[in-house]
């Protein structure tokens, strides 16, 4: 286990590495120039050459790269062409709130398509099965900003329950979270029915029962604790997708996330923003993913990595 | 209640009574914003975001008056001396928000930090050719030019680019300052937090009586369904830039008061005049009339905006209306009619004009997505007019950022097909010289490299004496007859076809009192009149 972990934690390198050549090779075959975006339009051509000089535009492609890694060795990853601060203080202020938009629209999803998943395995073909099905199809098929808006409009604005939009505690991130964990709800609702209704369907499952053991016994500690293990794999996933697909969603409910600043990075060509901000994206997502392997073993006691 | 709670809560009481007394209403405004600034460094940021809110940290030397007129405000007056030097006598008693002394010295520190060869300001191209400041004493400086230039007095209300910052600040923060910013203003900076808020405070040491307003609170809202609610529910003041379909139902309700004024900006068609079938005038005269501007204005930008009657918005100065709408008449019939003389005619009946050997005559709009009020609306509209006239017309959109990058370009460099028409928004200080040289003098036309923002590619060797020696010329009069026949020669010439002057819209809950509209974008942010109802 810690040779594993050692090794997975070595391949950190090169993938960092990979990324960094990625983004930086699409930025320069993308049509734009930051410098244009940055300077009025009745800049001087002297200006845009001094402009392009100071942000060292003016060096190669090779020479650009190689100073961006020296300085990501040294923990720097430079200063934002529009704005002038620092990428690592911009993405500090916006990461956060990201986070905070992720872990809480996991946990909804969690909180609210685990149970739902399992009952209406329990009860297939049901009506309550069926009104489960219902809500998962809508949940998967509604784009999140109109689900935003809805709910902005019922919660926020006619009863007056939430904040109309902003980062403030956690009741303000109750709506945004929920509308942007319902397309998860929906998934894991039907990943967790499918799996249970695989498991219950097992021989040991008929095994237990012939025992004698409690049905609530049969149901939680043998049939779930299996089935639940795919799930990980979808939260790890959706981590990801919550992660990078939030934009609409922060702008619907003025959340200070960075699927905003990396839209707005990329629009105007602040090459090293959008390079730092992916680079950060790249590195949860992969440190996530070691994470997720490494729980299956915990879980999992068939799972080993030599 | 211990002795010491006592006394201070005494002091709050008599200083709230005081307040009550003198007049001071005081309160929070709190104002929508769509985007976040970039920069509260107002040489560090080109775009309108950041400038909306620099009036209130920063004030320049002249102020723009709504009608045009340059007025006093740092300086307190100013003179010619030469052809090339302009001397401002500075307001006394000035400080900074960090107690800097407003001087000379502090002149000189922001202009020639505007116009630093080596990192000039985002918007320096607008100031002209100022070439530096002499201190002459602690309150005089003459702003030199490298040419003739009678427009430093306007170049220097510039607060996008000349605002006056404090050389100790910029000093103690470096690269830093534009997230700590430090001027004159009314207002002081308290904090900013990322797309997130920023919020400023009265500044109390202000050389004129204290603003009103205790703070001033800008949230960032980029959706402008969001931005009515919050305004609704009265979460916020103030919409700097409200939804133009929601503008009419703001108006007749009692709860709202709509502020507005056409502003700088002209929507504008420009035509390729160096290739292609727009090189031909009458071709450009029939675009012309295949227009329909009040169709437009009123049915795509959604009465935001009024129909064009020149090449400038009436509040530049030079301004001349050409009676574009006029001449130009909306008229499909009349654009195939002048079609049909240059040997376009309807041959096989679809309605679309052939030549002898039965090719169509084919126009390609290239239009920005984003960037201005329903631009892509607008070009796909203009597509069907074109086709009405039978032109046979296409549509090219791309992303703002890809847009401008390949308008800059040589039409044959630019990775795509080439186009006929291009849509663009033009505002610039409110003069004719920043403007018309800028987009039609021959010198702006993009070369190798960077090139300028000429991008018709007009070549009019009677257009450009005109513009130059309006430019030299510090005879008010004169210059503006100058400007007059330019508009003119350019309105029969048509290197573009303007459609609109965008109207600069500000929507308050009708606690807010004292608000001034301005034409000029960046002004409409200034909130130092206003007063908060209770």
């Amino acid at each position: 286990m810690g040779g594993y972990l050692i090794r997975r934690l070595l391949w950190l390198v090169p993938t960092i590495l990979g990324i960094v050549l990625i983004i930086s090779l699409m930025l320069e075959v993308i049509p734009g120039d930051p410098v244009l975006m940055m300077l009025s339009e009745t800049a001087s051509n002297e200006m845009r050459v001094a402009v392009r000089h100071q942000l060292g535009l003016d060096k190669t492609f090779s020479q650009r790269f190689g100073i961006y890694v020296w300085r990501l060795v040294h923990g720097n990853l430079g200063r934002s062409f529009m704005r002038g601060e620092k990428v690592s203080k911009l993405i500090g202020k916006t990461f956060s709130a990201t986070v905070q938009l992720t872990l809480g629209s996991l946990f909804l999803m969690l909180l609210i398509g685990v149970p739902l998943g399992v009952l209406s395995a329990l009860y297939p073909r049901s009506k309550f099965d069926f009104m489960t099905q219902g809500i998962s199809l809508v949940g998967v098929s509604m784009p999140a900003f109109w689900i935003g808006l809805v709910l902005i409009y019922l919660f926020a604005y006619l009863a007056g329950l939430f904040p109309l939009g902003g980062k403030g505690g956690a009741v303000g991130l109750i709506l945004p979270a929920f509308s942007l964990s319902l397309s998860s709800i929906g998934f894991i609702i039907r990943t967790i029915r499918a799996n249970m209704l695989e498991v219950m369907g097992m021989e040991y499952i008929t095994t237990a029962r012939s025992k004698g053991i409690l049905e609530s016994t049969v149901i939680w500690k043998h049939a779930f604790r299996n089935a639940i293990l795919p799930v990980l794999t979808v939260i790890g996933l959706q981590f990801g997708r919550l992660l990078g697909g939030a934009v609409v969603t922060e702008v619907v409910f003025s959340w200070p996330g960075m699927g905003r600043l990396i839209v707005n990075a990329i629009n105007t060509r602040d090459y090293p923003l959008v390079q730092g901000a992916i680079l950060v994206f790249g590195l949860a997502f992969v440190c996530l993913n070691l994470l997720i392997d490494v729980s299956y073993t915990l879980l999992d006691p068939r799972v080993k990595y030599g | 209640m211990s002795k010491r709670m006592f006394s201070v809560s005494l002091l709050i009481l008599v200083v709230v009574l005081l307040g009550q007394v003198l007049g001071m209403a005081g309160g929070t405004l709190r104002v929508a914003k769509t985007s976040d600034a970039v920069s509260l460094d107002p040489h560090g940021a080109a775009a309108g975001p950041s400038q909306e809110v620099y009036l209130n940290i920063y004030e320049t030397l002249t102020w723009i008056a709504a009608d045009g007129t340059i007025e006093p405000w740092l300086a307190t007056s100013w003179e010619r001396i030469d052809d090339l030097t302009m001397r401002f006598y500075l307001r006394k008693n000035v400080k900074f928000h960090d107690g800097t002394d407003f001087n000379a010295a502090a002149v000189k520190f922001t202009i020639e930090r505007a116009i630093d060869p080596d990192n000039p300001a985002r918007v320096a191209g607008e100031l002209g050719p100022i070439a530096g400041v002499d201190i002459v004493d602690n309150y005089r400086v003459d702003v030199t030019t490298s040419e003739p230039f009678s427009s430093v007095p306007l170049s220097a209300a510039h607060v996008i680019s000349i605002g006056m910052v404090s050389p100790s600040a910029v000093e103690e923060y470096g690269d830093d300052y534009g997230r700590h910013p430090v001027g004159t203003g009314p207002f002081k900076f308290v904090e900013w937090i990322a797309n997130e808020r920023i919020v400023l405070e009265r500044f109390p040491d202000y050389w004129g009586e204290p603003a009103n307003l205790d703070k001033i609170v800008y949230k960032v809202i980029p959706d402008l369904q969001s931005q009515h609610f919050a305004l609704e529910r009265g979460e916020v003041d103030l919409l700097l830039n409200p939804e133009p379909a929601r503008v009419l139902a703001y108006k007749s309700s009692p709860k709202f008061t709509v502020y507005e004024t056409p502003g700088l900006r002209v929507m504008l068609f420009g035509c390729d005049m160096a290739e292609g079938p727009t090189a031909d005038k009458a071709v450009r005269h029939a675009i012309a009339h295949a227009i329909d501007a009040n169709l437009l204005c009123q049915a795509i930008l959604e009465g935001t905006a009024v129909p064009a009657n020149s090449f400038l918005a009436s509040g530049y100065f030079g301004y001349k209306d050409v009676d574009l709408g006029g001449r130009y008449s909306y008229d499909p019939d009349k654009s195939k009619e002048i079609l049909g003389t240059l040997g376009w005619k309807d041959r096989n009946g679809d309605g679309l004009v052939e030549d002898t050997a039965g090719q169509t005559l084919k126009i390609t709009v290239y239009a920005p997505e984003g960037r201005y009020p329903k631009d892509r609306e607008t070009a796909i509209t203009i597509q069907y007019m074109l086709t009405k006239a039978g032109f046979d017309a296409k549509v090219l959109i791309e992303p703002w950022g890809t847009y401008i990058a390949s308008l800059s370009k040589p039409q044959l460099d630019k990775g795509h097909e080439k186009y006929d028409l291009f849509l663009i928004g033009f505002a610039t200080a409110p003069d004719a010289t920043q403007f018309l040289d800028t987009l039609y003098h021959s010198k702006m036309i993009p070369q190798a490299g960077y090139g300028g923002c000429n991008w018709t590619y007009c070549e009019n060797a009677q257009l450009d004496e005109l513009l130059e020696t309006a430019r030299a010329s510090f005879d008010q009069e004169e210059r503006a007859e100058l400007y007059g026949e330019a508009q003119e020669l350019m309105a029969d010439e048509l290197p573009s076809i303007p459609y609109a002057v965008l109207e600069e819209i500000v929507v308050t809950t009708t606690a807010v009192k004292g608000y001034q509209i301005h034409p000029l974008d960046f002004y409409k942010g200034y909130f130092y009149p206003i007063a908060m109802e209770e």
